[in-house]
């Protein structure tokens, strides 16, 4: 229930079994393994070798079959459930697929070649199409469109623009040069297509003519016989065409039987990757390599035995050095863990401070209920984010999330129940076992905020323990006690005017305030200065320090998005019942009713679990966090399988888990 | 004329539709203009769906507040309020409004460079968020003092 705490390893191997050795590693899954440079003296006999050939072979086979794994997603989709995880398979079924690795690889070959041609068969049908679009014009005339000239005469296909006078034109031409017939095509809305067919030593007289109207010639490619006898030319190359592609299909539909063995070598390969991406950060000599990285404390004596027993290699664990920072891998119980999603979007804390998360899950969960606020939306929740729980088998962080939205939604039942809130239903509202925020929103308002300041003392509470974890009493007394006694004067004294409460001024609990207040100014100004080196600093330095009133007043403010979220989500939920209630007939009543009900309800939930979701995180981020978090610290990034579709099963994971708690995340 | 602006009816209905109207004026240019960016986003990257859908949902938030104090005022309006009463619930729908308005607009603005943020780091998903809450509190508050002042009335 906390950061892990980390030893170093140190491995030093032969070099013919650096392969092996790494690849036993991959499968544990718990070093983090560092990269280091060769140190001066060794420049010459140490060096890290050369990878980037062998990656980039890895790199084309993997995206090879990455496109093939495409292809048959498009053509051949499978059906996934919507939450689904890794397939996991034995060490036994990996090998045999891995051993015929080389036929995997012709299938995917065969199936990526199956699409090139289809790519090129579509551009061919797009090319046929658009030669039929353009004999469209010419289907209505019998003469050959591919005989330019005879021996004594021209024919020119051409238009003229759409509004041209064809009798005018017709006219025209007979006057200019009587041995010239026009036949006439179809015309389209911008022009008007056809044939000019004249005695070859009129040309001089018909050209004029013809381009007073603008006629324009056009050459038509790929055409025989007549427009008739091409489109259907064309018409049965295309469904040649179909036909072909239709078998491909087919083809590729056949080929989506190797999908998994496809999935399985794709992800061989990434761990062949990584493996070889961690051979070129080792250090290593002609016959030996040095490794060195980090591993989960509790897992090392586990992993220094496997090694020895398999390998010739001599491997050293160290703790590391009391103030050494290390990295950060944090470990929850099965309740716990849901924090880590809301936690790992705000950073890493650093190694040395107290993990969080438990103190944050409470706020959050809390928080998350009291703006969603309505038990119906809580009970629909927790049945749903239940069901996948139970049903789905998730990976880690799915699973979390799930989790963490679970909790959330029993969290807004019991907010329901607090406030009477179910599905806005207002006459629900008597069963409230506490405040009924509609109706008395002030007093709400002032619970929001002392639930926010308790919320922050939980946050300085957290930073007085990391203090005192590291020795730091004095300084735990001052940042922490006397802040206590500032911000409770402070927030005493302020009594009066919280709103729903009625508090009079000279009430004892409000001079309590006075007086804690005055004390912890004055313990402030004391103390704060004490870091300072100079004499100014140490008087003065107080002084800075009581500005932290303002910003813890502004902070405490912030809470009220708790009321307002709350009462969003009450009214409209409300308001959404009411307007069914507005329908004078039964029948309309009960049929658009349903429908208002059901679309209402659904939005509301929807845009204020958002909002619910997204304000509690920023009370967490800011108002809370702001009090303790150092942060800083680097992920513990293990050399492990990231693989995108299978787990493999092997003895070594499984030794590893065997007599552990639990697997490492 | 002047029996209109004695009108406190009419006064009370103005102050529902200033609520009401120009904050959802706000998150409409807000939704619109981080829409935007997300669509440019998801073109690129469908996966990127979810999150640029929540930072484009975020000015949305303003139009529910008007939305709520617009229904409450609207509740509070019979046959016999006095005028007092009437330029009271005016005065009532201006902060959420107003302020929802410009919040909902910048918020807009936030929400579009944090939707281009995560089109760059998927992770930084967080401190987008934060980024446009920080301008969500402005109308937070409008929204709390328009509820207090609806109390006294």
């Amino acid at each position: 229930m906390a950061i892990v705490k980390m030893n170093k390893i140190t491995v030093l191997g032969l070099i013919n079994e650096r392969a092996s050795l790494l690849k036993s590693l991959l499968e544990l899954g718990v070093v983090d393994i560092n990269e280091e440079e060769p140190g001066e003296g060794l420049k010459d006999k140490a060096k890290k070798p050369h990878v980037q050939a062998d990656l980039l072979k890895v790199d084309t086979q993997i995206s090879e079959l990455a496109r093939a794994i495409d292809i048959l997603s498009v053509h051949a989709p499978v059906k996934k459930p919507f939450f689904s995880a890794r397939r996991v398979i034995s060490e036994a079924d990996y090998s045999a697929i891995m051993e015929k690795m080389d036929e995997v690889f012709v299938k995917a070959e065969r199936i990526n070649d199956l699409e090139d041609d289809l790519i090129r068969m579509r551009s061919e049908e797009n090319r046929l199409q658009a030669l039929m679009h353009s004999l469209e014009p010419w289907l209505d005339m019998d003469i050959p469109l591919d005989v330019p000239a005879t021996r004594y005469t021209q024919c020119w296909l051409g238009h003229v623009p759409a509004r041209a006078d064809m009798g005018m034109l017709e006219n025209d031409l007979q006057k200019a040069f009587p041995e010239a017939v026009i036949l006439k095509g179809r015309g389209d809305r911008e022009h008007q297509y056809m044939a000019i067919i004249f005695h070859k030593s009129g040309e001089s007289d018909v050209l004029p003519v013809l381009r007073n109207y603008n006629f324009s010639r056009i050459t038509l490619r790929d055409v025989e016989g007549t427009a008739r006898d091409s489109r259907d030319r064309l018409q049965s190359k295309l469904n040649a065409l179909y036909k072909e592609r239709e078998e491909k299909l087919a083809q590729i539909k056949e080929l989506a039987q190797e999908r998994e063995r496809l999935e399985v070598v794709s992800d061989g390969l990434r761990m062949e990757r990584a493996r070889i991406e961690t051979r070129g950060r080792l250090i290593a000599t002609r016959s030996t390599f040095i490794l060195k990285g980090w591993l989960p404390a509790e897992l090392s004596g586990k992993v220094e035995e496997l090694l020895n027993a398999k390998y010739f290699c001599c491997v050293t664990i160290e703790e590391p050095e009391p103030e050494e920072e290390f990295p950060v891998l944090i470990k929850n119980g099965p309740i716990v863990e849901a924090a880590s999603p809301v936690l790992d979007m705000y950073g890493v804390p650093s190694s040395k401070e107290l993990d969080p998360s438990a103190f944050m899950l409470v706020f959050y969960v809390f928080f998350f209920g009291l703006m969603l606020g309505d038990g119906g939306y809580g009970l629909i929740l927790a049945l749903g984010t239940g069901f996948i729980l139970k049903k789905f088998r998730l990976e880690d962080g799915t699973r979390r999330f799930i989790k963490l939205l679970f909790y959330c939604g029993l969290s807004t039942m019991f907010a329901g129940i607090l406030f009477g809130s179910w599905f806005g239903i207002s006459a629900l509202s008597k069963t409230a076992l506490w405040i009924v925020p509609t109706e008395n929103p002030e007093l709400m308002m002032s619970w929001s905020i002392l639930f926010g300041i308790i919320h922050m003392f939980t946050g300085f509470f957290i930073k007085g323990i990391n203090y005192i974890r590291r020795g730091q009493i004095w300084d735990a007394i001052c940042d922490v006690l006397f802040i206590y006694i500032l911000f409770t004067g402070f927030v005493l004294s302020l009594l009066p005017f919280a709103p729903g409460l009625s508090v009079p001024s000279s009430s004892g609990i409000v001079k309590v305030g006075y007086v804690l207040f005055a004390v912890g100014v004055a313990l402030l100004l004391l103390t704060q200065g004490r870091h300072s080196k100079h004499w100014f600093g140490k008087i003065f330095g107080g002084v800075g320090k009581l500005y932290d009133i303002i910003s813890f007043f502004s902070d405490c403010l912030s809470y009220t998005r708790i009321l307002a979220l709350g009462l969003a989500s009450a009214i409209i939920g409300d308001i959404v019942n009411n307007m069914v209630g507005a329908f004078g007939n039964i029948v309309v009543r009960i049929i658009a009713g349903t429908l208002i009900l059901l679309v209402g309800h659904t939005l509301n939930f929807a845009l204020n679990a958002l909002g619910a979701y997204v304000h509690s995180c920023r009370l967490q981020y800011l108002e809370f966090f702001g009090k303790f978090f150092e942060g800083g610290g680097t992920a513990f990034k293990p050399f492990k399988a990231n693989t995108q579709y299978i787990v493999v099963k092997t003895q070594t994971s499984e030794f590893l888990q065997s007599g552990t708690k639990a697997g490492v995340a | 004329m002047n029996s209109v602006f004695s009108n406190p009816q009419f006064w009370a209905f103005l102050g529902a539709a200033i609520a009401f109207l120009i904050a959802s004026l706000g998150s409409s240019k807000g939704c619109g203009i981080a829409g935007q960016a997300a669509a440019g986003v998801v073109a690129e990257d469908p996966s990127k769906f979810s999150s640029a859908m929540i930072l484009q949902a975020l000015p949305a938030t303003q139009s529910i507040y008007g939305f709520v104090i617009a229904f409450m005022i609207i509740g509070k309006i019979t046959g016999d309020i006095t005028l007092q009463q009437g330029l009271s619930l005016f005065a009532t729908g201006l902060p959420v409004g107003i302020v929802g308005f410009l919040s909902a607009t910048y918020q807009g603005k936030v929400s579009t460079a944090g939707i281009n943020l995560i089109a760059k780091r998927p992770e930084a998903l967080g401190n987008a968020i934060i980024y446009a809450l920080m301008v969500e509190m402005f109308a937070i508050f409008s929204l709390v003092v328009s509820i207090l002042m609806l109390g006294k009335i």
